[in-house]
């Protein structure tokens, strides 16, 4: 079992960093989204009449098949989008559209990042195995550290590096060990049916469509080629209200706009459930009448709860920050974990072997690289502006660029100064935080006071957090400078890190 | 065949068998152990659709009993004492569920919604 955890581990550990940083950023996707397109941060405000905002921009697109986004509180915009056409972003209260957004944001990079790399299939694939692994990781440290109850509550922080990254890895692991299991557990069961497709593949010989829309609901049928006057909205929503409750509706889905047999799916939001995403009201768009609901079956709901748990889209603030907490506790201790493998490494061999320092330079990029990376990202978006473009590349590819580029250079520093690296990267880190933060105010105008006066908490929020960041980043830095120097001065020449007690 | 050869180093707890063992270990848990519980979860769902749940439903549970399967499966192929006995297990009892599942359809394939 110790073979299988560190071996596993030390595979997979970067993968699994870089999903669950990736993952606990998108617990506030939505936040970092109107950070990133300030254009968005609007006062919530109830949509008054959808048709009044749509209808003449629907007009354009006859036969299309389109998806309209409702506004939230904590995306304050209408987003709708046609095949047929760009998304389109609509201030809800004056239906004026925004500015492009020309970034890829949370939704579009942080998010995927998570779950498949940005690397389509292989990238799902490669996290699915990943998250395996974790399971395993989970089982085996928990056989591993029997005596949980005993390590639990030891945390020596002054003792040498190991021991502390060893209390500290065992801690953060069990301490929300649930938390562990339940994300993990739930991320793969969510895409059950993209990694065991034999199952449905089987019973429907292939038929994928008709597999999604007997579990999950949806429904097709062929256009006709006569058209119709376009549907009204409003009375939809005005019975999914009296059906729901008020303010339930998430999306509408209007397939075959302008056509005489299109129809119209009105997805559910349940705020204040786990499970969402399968209850659909279905209406004919010519006639504005009700035809089937869909609910789903129990073992699809049952699947939609598991899936909820993952997918957080219910509103229970202290919950939301518990998660982001746990996903922290997390990354912490991956990271633990391949500083124990490294230090036990260390002390088995000579700290200047070629595999301990390949490790190693490997560790502070698969950690500090994707931290770094993702700083450079948000930087990047506040210091180009919108119609930024080198050559072919506007602002999302650039935005892209910056982080792979970033990612890349702290693998590459990594290589050529060893040790000395991770102190050098934490300067760095906390230098881009600050530098983002600065960059949000200078750009937007939106300092903290005002933030917090015009209700774009999520704004503030993630001021605070980068400040906070850049704090915990530059304490480590001077922690470990502080070390380094103490070593150096005892010995006469840079050796090992010592055992912190010494400090 | 004997005890498992250390590596040059003295055998250390952590590693007592030697990278390429290890790797071998790697493979047959994750890989096998995924083929086999993949093998394992379609006989399933052509078995729970055969006996009466709804197909969508019988691909869902089937779905989620897939993942469960393969976490034991991965941690005892990865912790087996034997591993070529625990690879011609997984072998054999992979084949059979996957022969049962393409071998054994449901009579008529599911009617697709119709609005």
């Amino acid at each position: 079992m110790a073979l299988l955890h560190s071996w596993v581990g030390v595979v997979l550990g970067g993968v699994l960093f870089a999903s669950f940083w990736m993952g606990t950023l998108s617990v506030f996707g939505r936040e970092i989204d109107r950070w990133m397109m300030p254009e968005t941060r609007l006062a919530p405000t109830p949509l008054a009449s959808l048709d009044q905002l749509l209808a003449g921009r629907l007009a354009l697109h006859r036969g299309a098949d389109c998806t309209v986004r409702l506004p939230s509180d904590r995306e304050p915009i209408l987003v709708w989008h046609c095949n047929d056409g760009e998304p389109e972003r609509l201030d809800p209260l004056t239906g004026r559209a925004l500015a492009p957004a020309q970034t890829l944001g949370a939704s579009g990079f942080i998010v995927p990042f998570h779950f498949n790399l940005r690397l389509a299939d292989a990238g799902t694939w490669l996290i699915g195995f990943a998250a395996m692994g974790m399971l395993a990781l989970l089982a085996s440290g928990v056989i591993i550290h029997r005596r949980i109850f005993r390590d639990l509550f030891t945390f020596r922080p002054r003792k040498a590096l190991l021991r502390s990254s060893l209390d500290l890895h065992a801690v953060t692991g069990v301490l929300a060990l649930p938390f562990h299991v339940l994300i993990t557990l739930s991320g793969l069961i969510l895409a059950s049916w993209i990694y065991f497709p034999g199952t449905w593949e089987h019973v429907y010989q292939g038929d994928a469509g008709a597999f999604t829309r007997d579990a999950f609901g949806g429904h097709w049928r062929e256009a006709s080629e006569e058209s119709t006057r376009l549907t009204r909205l409003d009375d939809m929503l005005a019975e999914a209200d009296r059906h729901w409750g008020p303010g339930s509706v998430l999306s509408l889905d209007l397939r075959h706009v302008g056509d005489a047999v299109g129809f119209v799916e009105l997805h559910r939001a349940s705020p204040e459930r786990v499970s969402g995403g399968l209850e659909r009201l279905h209406f004919d768009a010519a006639t504005g009448a009700r035809r089937a609901d869909f609910e789903g079956r129990p073992l699809a709901r049952v699947q939609r709860f598991i899936a909820g748990v993952h997918l957080l889209q219910f509103r229970h603030w202290p919950l939301r920050w518990l998660y982001f907490s746990c996903g922290v506790a997390a990354c912490i201790t991956i990271v633990t974990g391949f500083i124990c493998w490294l230090e036990g490494r260390r002390e088995r061999h000579a700290p200047h072997r070629t595999d301990a320092r390949l490790v190693e330079a490997l560790t502070v990029g698969s950690v500090l690289g994707i931290l770094l990376a993702t700083l450079a990202f948000f930087v990047s978006n506040r210091l180009l502006p919108a119609s930024a473009s080198v050559g072919a590349f506007e602002r999302p590819e650039l935005e892209v660029a910056a982080f792979a580029v970033t990612w890349l250079c702290s693998y590459g520093h990594a290589a050529c100064r060893g040790r000395a690296a991770w102190e050098r990267q934490c300067w760095v880190l906390g230098a881009l935080a600050l530098t983002a933060v600065l960059l949000n105010w200078y750009t937007t105008q939106d300092y903290p006071h005002r933030a917090l006066a015009r209700g774009s908490y999520g704004v503030a929020g993630m001021d605070a957090l980068l400040l906070l960041a850049t704090a915990v980043a530059w304490r480590c830095a001077q922690h470990l400078r502080r070390a380094t120097a103490l070593a150096i001065t005892a010995a006469g020449e840079p050796v090992a890190l010592p055992s912190a007690h010494q400090l | 065949m004997g005890a498992t050869t250390a590596s040059a180093p003295p055998p250390r707890a952590e590693s007592s068998m030697s990278t390429r063992r290890v790797v071998l270990r790697f493979v047959l848990a994750f890989v096998g152990g995924y083929a086999f519980s993949a093998a394992v979860s379609n006989a399933l769902a052509v078995v729970l659709a055969r006996a009466g749940l709804e197909p969508a439903e019988a691909a869902v549970l089937a779905g989620m009993l897939g993942v469960l399967i393969y976490l034991p499966t991965l941690l005892w192929a990865f912790a087996a004492r034997r591993p070529r006995q625990a690879a011609l297990l997984l072998l054999v009892v992979g084949a059979c569920a996957q022969l049962l599942a393409s071998q054994w359809l449901p009579e008529q394939p599911p009617a697709m919604q119709v609005g």
